[in-house]
């Protein structure tokens, strides 16, 4: 491995779990997350030379190459026709329940793409509604009505998640 | 403004995202409606939730080492010459122990030309009776072949190691493909190309082939750099399957509103026209897809003077008996018939899969 290829590999390595999931979170399944971030990490790889602020720069530039990426990947997605089964594609939505904000992940993964990408750039991105409609090519009031249709049925899952856990308690 | 209204904007003003008149609106909306008051709490509530439980599960995350593996190989092809010419990075003495290989395997190295593609070309392949796909023990006295039997499969297709050999010099490995589209992956070396790696660390390819294709499975060999005494290496193959068809389809524009009865793409994975309608110059067809594949589709509109329109495509939505997509396509006036042409790429994107292969002998 040469040496510039080594140095990128060793900033990387401590963001590439956090970039993996975020992939994941945006694009809802493990496999479109594994293209995308391939895709992102070449981009990041080929332009590593033009970062500015060396490694501390690093974790939010390769960041937002990868957000950028999904981001693509889901405008792209509005000429797919996903004729397989969907279940037949449909990887492990959650992690183990254990894991802290899991049972929140798990709500949101069973959202819709178009609901769940806006959640996702939403509050773990923490993006303005104007760059989320940018960055997927919808108007802005498309975005904020997806929003709320997106926390009405998340709400409504987190409460019966709690009441359910009550009654088992 | 009604409380359903403001139920739309609480989020981005619990935020601070909402400017000018809107801002002012559901302000004064709030100060007087107790019951956008409470939902103002939970939503405030809803989203801290949210925030905290995204960022804490993405915080979390571990790459999966196939995926590592697979970001490793993409940045390393960046850094080197492509696939075909890998044949030529080899040693002397790998090359000429590849060729003499395959001579022994396949009776004859196929229509490849020196320094071209490694791959033989499918037109070669058909032709002539394909070697099993099963090797069996390669007749080579330089290295220790060890049987292999282990498959990985995802989204229909299936890799598996049928053999391993253990040389001083090299490891040559034979695995088949199935479940892709043989010709088309055939033409395309990343689609076959196996990454051997150990310990994370992938080996030099010294080179590769394709050997035979027969009912959809591609048998390939790839020759690496020694694994090393009592080491496991694990073969890693992210592949893209896509397929291609293309097929016309006619439709009777004339009857307007009725739908026409279900005709065009073959059924396998392809398309159906189930609707047509002409509203104010635009014919509205509205398509079913509900083969095995994942697609991405271009269509065209021409009538029967040869005339081509563009057609836009809209989203695809999930119905209850497939995927339906609406197509548009501005005409004006009248159009009869009409043929539709539809271009179908179906793509499975990317597929990775991994075998573990036995350890080398020591």
């Amino acid at each position: 491995m040469s040496e510039s290829e080594e140095y990128f590999f060793s900033l990387l390595k401590p963001e590439q779990g956090k970039l993996y999931r975020t992939a994941w979170a945006i694009l809802g399944n493990e496999a479109d997350a594994s293209d995308a971030l391939q895709e992102a990490v070449i981009r990041a790889y080929r332009n590593f030379g033009q970062l500015k602020g060396g490694a501390l720069a690093f974790p939010y530039w390769v960041r937002r190459i990868v957000v950028n990426q999904c981001s693509q990947v889901l405008r792209r997605r509005k000429r797919v026709i996903p004729v397989e089964h969907p279940e037949d594609l449909k990887e492990e939505a959650a992690s183990a329940p254990e894991e802290p904000g899991a049972d929140i992940w798990e709500a949101v993964a069973k959202l819709d793409d178009r609901h769940r990408a806006v959640v996702v750039l939403r509050f773990a991105e923490d993006k303005s509604l104007e760059d989320i409609a940018r960055a997927l090519d919808i108007p802005l009031g498309t975005v904020k009505s997806r929003l709320h249709t997106a926390l009405k049925q998340l709400r409504a899952h987190i409460t019966d998640n709690h009441a359910e856990r009550r009654g088992a308690g | 403004m009604n409380c359903e209204e403001a139920g739309l904007h609480l989020e981005p003003y619990l935020r601070g995202d909402l400017r000018g008149a809107e801002r002012s609106w559901l302000s004064a909306h709030l100060a007087t409606c107790a019951a956008c008051q409470q939902e103002a709490l939970i939503m405030q509530d809803l989203s801290k939730q949210l925030g905290t439980a995204l960022k804490t599960w993405i915080d979390q995350g571990e790459m999966p080492p196939n995926v590592q593996h697979r970001l490793r190989a993409a940045v390393r092809r960046e850094s080197r010459p492509a696939w075909p010419r890998w044949t030529a990075m080899g040693s002397a003495v790998a090359a000429a122990l590849v060729l003499a290989v395959f001579l022994v395997q396949v009776g004859s190295p196929g229509p490849s030309t020196p320094g071209a593609s490694w791959l033989v070309s499918i037109s070669g392949l058909v032709q002539r009776p394909a070697p099993s796909l099963t090797w069996g023990t390669p007749t080579t006295a330089t290295g220790k072949v060890v049987p292999v039997n282990s498959s990985s499969t995802g989204r229909g297709v299936s890799l598996t190691v049928t053999s391993v050999e253990f040389g001083a010099d090299f490891t040559a490995v034979d695995y088949t493909i199935s479940g892709i589209d043989a010709r088309l992956a055939i033409r395309q070396p990343d689609w076959v190309a196996g990454t051997l790696t150990v310990g994370g660390v992938a080996l030099p390819l010294h080179a590769g082939k394709a050997l035979a294709v027969r009912d959809g499975v591609v048998a390939v060999r790839a020759v690496y750099a020694p694994v090393g005494s009592g080491r496991a290496a694990v073969l890693a193959l992210p592949t893209v399957v896509t397929q291609r068809q293309e097929a016309p389809v006619s439709l009777p524009l004339a009857n307007g509103g009725t739908p026409v009865s279900p005709t065009g793409l073959d059924s396998a994975g392809g398309a159906q026209v189930t609707a047509l309608r002409l509203e104010n110059d635009q014919t509205h067809i509205t398509l079913l897809n509900s083969g095995a594949l994942v697609g991405y589709t271009d269509w065209t509109l021409q009538d029967a003077k040869g005339q081509t329109y563009a057609v836009r495509a809209g989203a695809a939505e999930p119905g209850p008996k497939g995927y339906t997509q609406e197509l548009t396509a501005s005409i004006a006036g009248a159009v009869q018939p009409v043929q539709l042409t539809g271009q179908k790429a179906i793509s499975l994107r990317q597929v990775n899969l991994a075998v573990d292969l036995p350890r080398a002998p020591q």
